[in-house]
């Protein structure tokens, strides 16, 4: 044969055989929808035919999903004709996708195929879809039930599946087993008998088949009883008997009118040698619930109370859930006597019974031992009783923290009108968990409690006061007439806590209030109280009625309600404050000063001002010393808006402050405060005539020499910031303290002239250098010291110096290390040795340098 | 040759000389060819031996297999068998005399799903077997293997009210498949006796084999099982309203009947009913006369509560 030959007849071969393929492939495409068809249109014969082809290729649920009715009915039909047990899973394994009445006919005609179904229907009762199993399980019960052989094939088939790893076929078991009824008892008892693993069975599916044969006599309920009373009870070993006991206990549930068959089986468990076994007969007689209020169990229950702790706590379990009240004594003396794994069981045994255990709780409330007492407490509390609150409200005042929370705690949500006093006065315990819980009980309570908690008020102990303030405020408006009542009260504790209380209470409180501060029958005290409410309340209607008051009444009721109108902290209030700096008494002109200080709210600099420019000499040096304080770089463009004004004009105006202040500082007539608050004032508002006044304070022994000398340094810098730096005044200012750096003997004044010079930045350099070269060794510290405090301003002179006199250059370089910036380090780091800061000298300047800066991080004093 | 010059008669001469004459003498010259095709037959056959082999001896281990006493066991067994084909299935034939009632039930189902109707007269004789199972098993398998001659002893067993129920309803599941006119009898007794609820399967069943049968009886008793008052069960109602969609009337009398009763039954209380009725009106003969009727009736049943009742109409009316 020759190439061409066999080259073609290799062509042929291939498309011969390409093309069979894609005949096949288009049979097999073409497989499904050619069934249906004859599913939807054929005979019987052909519906039969078709459905027989997809059963051969396992394709009977494919072609079926989302099919008409019809072709459904039909499938269904066609498998019933098979009728083989093939035919029969694929039935089963269908009906998940069949509509429900078609799914029902399917499920219901399973069992009409007797014993030949049942090797199908276990296949499926391991099938991963849910509905399958379910379709499978129904009819081989049905199949099991028809006849005792019947059922014995169903059992033989389904039993080896109890140990599967799947739990919902172990559940499929439990499901056909459970209602053939005493014909499968025989096999779960066998199961459960067995010792251990078969020979093809693995540790794991011998626990799992156990647990399933459980599961399936406590499905069986009665017919399983007898088997199990008769094999499993009596049996010699401890875990069959104790798996006995728990059956029996879930079953009692399942029994209903039949529970009590359960009773005497258990009653035997319950004395067994086995602990375990013992457990769990405790534990199912209290499945029993109220039937089990019988003598006999009762006492075999009580007898377990003396029992191992897991016992024991399984004998309290079950004697709370039969809930009779004649166990509660025994259960008291066990909770203080012998509760040991079994405290929380015990509570909650006991509130299970309820009150009717209160007459037995006695003992363990006063026991000697604080957790029999705690644990005695929250059971009480647990019952929730009207009967058990004296007995909580006499724990209030236990020895012990706990049982005071517990009772407390308790109380918070109980608490009637009966027990308020009582309550109140744990308001003062000391533990935080009481009188927290106290006062949400009396905020509960609400009006009720209004009166016993502004008793309370009275107590003088502050924590006492704010808890009982909490509490009112919580309570809200009903709360408000007691406390404006307790604005008049003698008592000047419970006057102030009403006046917090009010404020807290804000707007419903506000007529209440300002009735008493206009009240003028009123005590004094009673309407500064009033006054101060007002004011913590903070709101903008409180001040009409404290500004009524700051204008008439006494001079104490008017220093009351100039300190409410500040606390307000509302704009309106400023007119009043202001006013009050003219008030006929000094003592409320100087309150007014006072609370001006700080106040910046409304057209406070304008009113002030104004003040300052009108008006009697007092109250325009209160005016001038307020105004000083509200120094700020707005002020001056203020001043000149405010009266429309040139600079120049408003220059004049700032000149006129400076003088009412050095009047004011130089008046021997003004008070000590006065004298302060003006030198203080002169820091911000001073001019040079300022700097001598300044000075005259610069004197040893002067209680305001500090406060003088700090005004000046800040003086002084302001006033050479205001001529860069070249102003005689600052010059002049810089003069006079060195002077008394130099002159004084006075350590202290001497400390505060320096810390002044620090304050004026680069001002006193040039001074001071200078002094490096001419000063005497003792002041070259200080020297050195104030020019490191100074700073970077100081460095250009510093380091100009370090090109004069040996002397100077080594203090020069002492300062310089003490500037300490970059700059001064680079430049220190090129000095030769020979010229660099000695320790001696640095260690010395740096002592001096460490005061200055401690007294320059303190306030005015 | 290759270079378009002719030949010389000299060449010619040549080639003649050196042609193949003798048969030995062509199977000399494709030696190698026919080698080939040897080594390719005598692989293909050894590989085909080899693996009839396989499958005859997982056959034995199947038959082996499904011989112990669990049904469930034993099943998975029957399913390689049927797996393996009918020469697997057909060495259940033994089986069929074993002592085991078990055995033979799985036997006779094995032999049943051969289809040869060769196997049909040893099946047949288990239907007096002692063992109710056993008797089911073959009655489903002559249903399968198409042997006409079990008509008459599967009617016999229909008909034996002694007879447990899944025997019963094997026989009428059978009786569909032979579609047998001579069940017709029987099957209509069955269902004009009272209905009961337990025999639900069966009369479902009967219902099924009688649709099979073409004639005027089952015809009528068709019809009247579409009444609720005279069948109760849904299901007999569906299936007989599903099963007139191959009816073929003897009559326009007849037809007409059949007929009246479908579009009756597209009425029924039960949807799946009037499912049926309405699907096996667009589909069934009816004579000309009922044409106008039907056609009024599917329309009226496009407006059906029921979604499936509205598409059957929808298809019988294209």
């Amino acid at each position: 044969m020759d190439d061409t030959t066999r080259r073609q007849i290799t062509w042929v071969l291939m498309i011969t055989a390409a093309l069979a393929l894609i005949v096949y492939a288009g049979a097999q495409r073409s497989l499904v929808p050619n069934a249906l068809e004859e599913l939807a249109q054929g005979n019987v014969a052909q519906q039969v035919a078709a459905i027989q082809k997809l059963t051969n290729r396992g394709k009977v649920a494919e072609a079926l999903k989302e099919q008409p009715r019809w072709t459904q009915m039909a499938a269904v039909k066609a498998l019933l004709e098979i009728g083989t047990p093939e035919a029969v899973q694929q039935l089963a394994e269908t009906v998940p996708l069949l509509d429900e009445p078609v799914g029902k006919w399917a499920t219901d005609a399973l069992a009409s195929f007797g014993r030949l179904a049942i090797g199908p229907l276990v296949e499926c009762m391991q099938n991963k879809d849910e509905g399958v199993r379910t379709a499978a399980q129904g009819p081989l019960a049905k199949i099991g039930a028809t006849s005792p052989e019947d059922g014995a094939a169903v059992i033989a088939a389904v039993t080896p599946l109890m140990g599967a790893y799947d739990d919902y076929v172990r559940a499929g078991v439990t499901a056909v087993l459970a209602p053939l009824g005493a014909p499968a008892a025989p096999v779960a008892i066998r199961v459960l008998l067995q010792q251990q693993p078969s020979l093809d069975q693995t540790s794991a599916a011998f626990t799992r088949a156990q647990s399933c044969a459980a599961e399936t006599l406590v499905a069986m309920k009665e017919p399983a009883l007898e088997p199990i009373i008769k094999k499993l009870v009596p049996s010699k070993r401890e875990n069959v008997r104790a798996t006995a006991a728990l059956i029996l206990g879930r079953m009692v549930e399942l029994l209903e009118l039949q529970a009590p068959q359960v009773v005497p089986p258990l009653l035997q468990l319950i004395t067994d040698s086995g602990w375990s076994v013992r457990r769990r007969a405790a534990s199912a007689l209290g499945e029993l619930g109220e039937k089990g209020q019988k003598p006999e169990i009762l006492a075999a229950l009580t007898a377990r109370l003396q029992d191992i702790a897991e016992v024991k706590a399984a004998a309290v379990k079950s004697l709370g859930l039969i809930a009779s009240p004649s166990s509660a004594p025994a259960l008291v003396q066990t909770l203080v006597a012998n509760r040991e794994g079994a405290g929380r069981e015990l509570v909650l045994a006991l509130q299970s019974i309820g009150p009717a255990a209160l007459p037995a709780m006695g003992p363990a409330l006063v026991a000697a031992d604080p957790e029999a007492r705690e644990l005695a407490t929250k059971a009480v509390a647990g019952m929730n009783a009207p009967e058990g609150m004296p007995l909580l409200v006499a724990r209030l005042s236990d020895s012990a923290d706990g049982v005071r929370r517990v009772a407390a705690t308790a109380l918070e949500a109980q608490a009637t009108a009966g027990v308020i006093d009582a309550l109140a006065r744990a308001l003062g315990d000391s533990d935080p968990v009481v009188y927290s819980a106290v006062q949400r009980a009396f905020i509960r309570l609400g009006q009720v409690a209004v009166a016993p908690l502004i008793a309370r008020l009275s107590s003088g102990d502050p924590r006492v006061a704010l808890v009982v303030t909490n509490a009112l405020t919580s309570i809200g408006p009903p709360a408000v007439p007691a406390l404006a009542e307790a604005l008049r009260s003698s008592n000047a504790f419970t006057r102030d806590w009403a006046a917090v209380g009010l404020g807290e209470l804000g707007r419903p409180a506000l007529p209440a209030t300002a009735a008493v501060l206009a009240d003028t029958g009123a005590t004094g005290e009673a309407r500064a109280a009033a006054a101060d409410a007002l004011g913590r309340s903070q709101l903008p209607a409180a001040v009409a009625p404290l500004t009524a008051a700051a204008g008439a009444g006494s001079p104490a009721l008017r220093q009351a309600a100039l300190q409410g109108l500040a606390a307000t902290r509302q704009p309106e209030a400023t007119e009043a404050l202001v006013k009050g700096l003219v008030d006929a008494d000094p003592a409320v002109g100087m309150t007014a000063m006072r609370l001006l200080l700080d106040w910046q709210l409304g057209d406070t600099d304008k009113l002030l001002t104004s003040a300052v420019t009108s008006g009697e000499e007092t109250a325009k040096r209160r005016a001038a010393v307020a105004l000083a304080f509200h120094e700020s770089p707005g002020t001056t463009p203020l001043l000149g808006a405010l009266f429309g004004t040139t600079a120049a004009a408003a220059g004049e105006q700032r000149a006129e402050l400076a003088s009412i202040l050095n009047s004011t500082v130089t008046d021997p007539a003004e008070s000590a405060e006065m004298h302060r608050l003006a030198l203080i004032g002169l820091a911000y508002r001073g001019n040079g005539e300022s700097v001598e006044v300044l000075n005259s304070f610069l004197t040893p022994g002067n209680p305001l020499a500090a406060t003088a000398a700090r005004a000046m340094g800040i003086l002084g810098g302001r006033l050479a910031r205001q001529s860069d730096g070249t102003g005689t005044e600052a010059q002049a200012a810089v003069a006079k303290l060195i002077q008394v750096l130099e002159q004084t003997s006075d350590d202290g004044l001497r400390l505060q002239a320096a810390t002044a010079l620090s304050l004026m930045q680069g001002t006193p350099a040039l001074e001071l250098t200078k002094r490096l070269n001419t000063a005497e060794e003792p002041l070259m510290p200080w020297i050195a010291a104030i020019l490191g405090a100074i700073g970077k301003p100081a460095n250009e002179e510093t380091m100009r110096e370090r090109g004069r006199e040996q002397a100077s250059k080594s203090w020069a370089a002492v300062s310089i290390y003490l500037i300490g910036d970059p700059e001064s380090m680079k430049f220190l780091q090129r000095l030769p040795d020979s010229e660099r800061p000695e320790q001696a000298r640095v260690e010395a300047a740096q002592a001096v340098y460490d005061r200055i800066m401690k007294v320059r991080a303190q306030a005015f004093v | 040759m290759g270079d378009g010059e002719p030949s010389t008669h000299a060449q010619i001469a040549e080639r003649k000389r050196n042609r193949p004459t003798g048969i030995s003498e062509r199977i000399r010259v494709n030696r190698k060819t026919l080698t080939n095709i040897i080594i390719v037959v005598v692989l293909v056959a050894v590989v085909w031996g080899v693996s009839a082999l396989q499958r005859s001896a997982r056959a034995t281990g199947l038959t082996k297999d499904l011989q112990v006493q669990d049904d469930y066991q034993a099943y998975r067994a029957m399913r390689k068998m049927n797996g393996l084909g009918a020469a697997a299935q057909a060495r259940a034939v033994p089986l069929l005399k074993a002592a085991e009632p078990y055995l033979r039930a799985r036997a006779a189902i094995l032999v049943g799903n051969t289809g040869n109707p060769r196997h049909a007269p040893a099946v047949l004789e288990l239907l007096q077997d002692p063992d109710a199972t056993v008797r089911a098993a073959a009655a489903t398998a002559l249903g399968r293997l198409g042997a006409g001659a079990a008509v008459q002893p599967l009617t016999a067993l229909l008909q034996q009210a002694t007879q447990p129920l899944e025997v019963r309803t094997a026989a009428a599941r059978s009786l569909a498949l032979l579609a047998a006119p001579e069940a017709a009898p029987v099957l209509i007794a069955l269902l004009q006796a009272p209905s009961d609820p337990q025999e639900a399967a069966l009369r479902q069943a009967a219902t099924i084999a009688l649709g099979t049968v073409k004639s005027k009886e089952a015809v009528e008793e068709l019809t009247a099982l579409l009444q609720p008052d005279r069948e109760p069960d849904v299901v007999v109602r569906t299936l007989a309203a599903e099963a007139l969609a191959h009816a073929a009337p003897a009559e326009e009398r007849q037809g007409m009947q059949v007929g009246e009763a479908l579009i009756g039954a597209m009425r029924d209380e039960a949807s799946e009913v009037r499912i049926a009725a309405v699907h096996s009106l667009g589909m069934v003969a009816l004579p000309a006369a009922m044409g106008e009727r039907s056609r009024a009736a599917l329309e009226e049943a496009r407006n059906d509560d029921e979604y499936w009742v509205r598409e059957a109409a929808e298809e019988a009316l294209r």
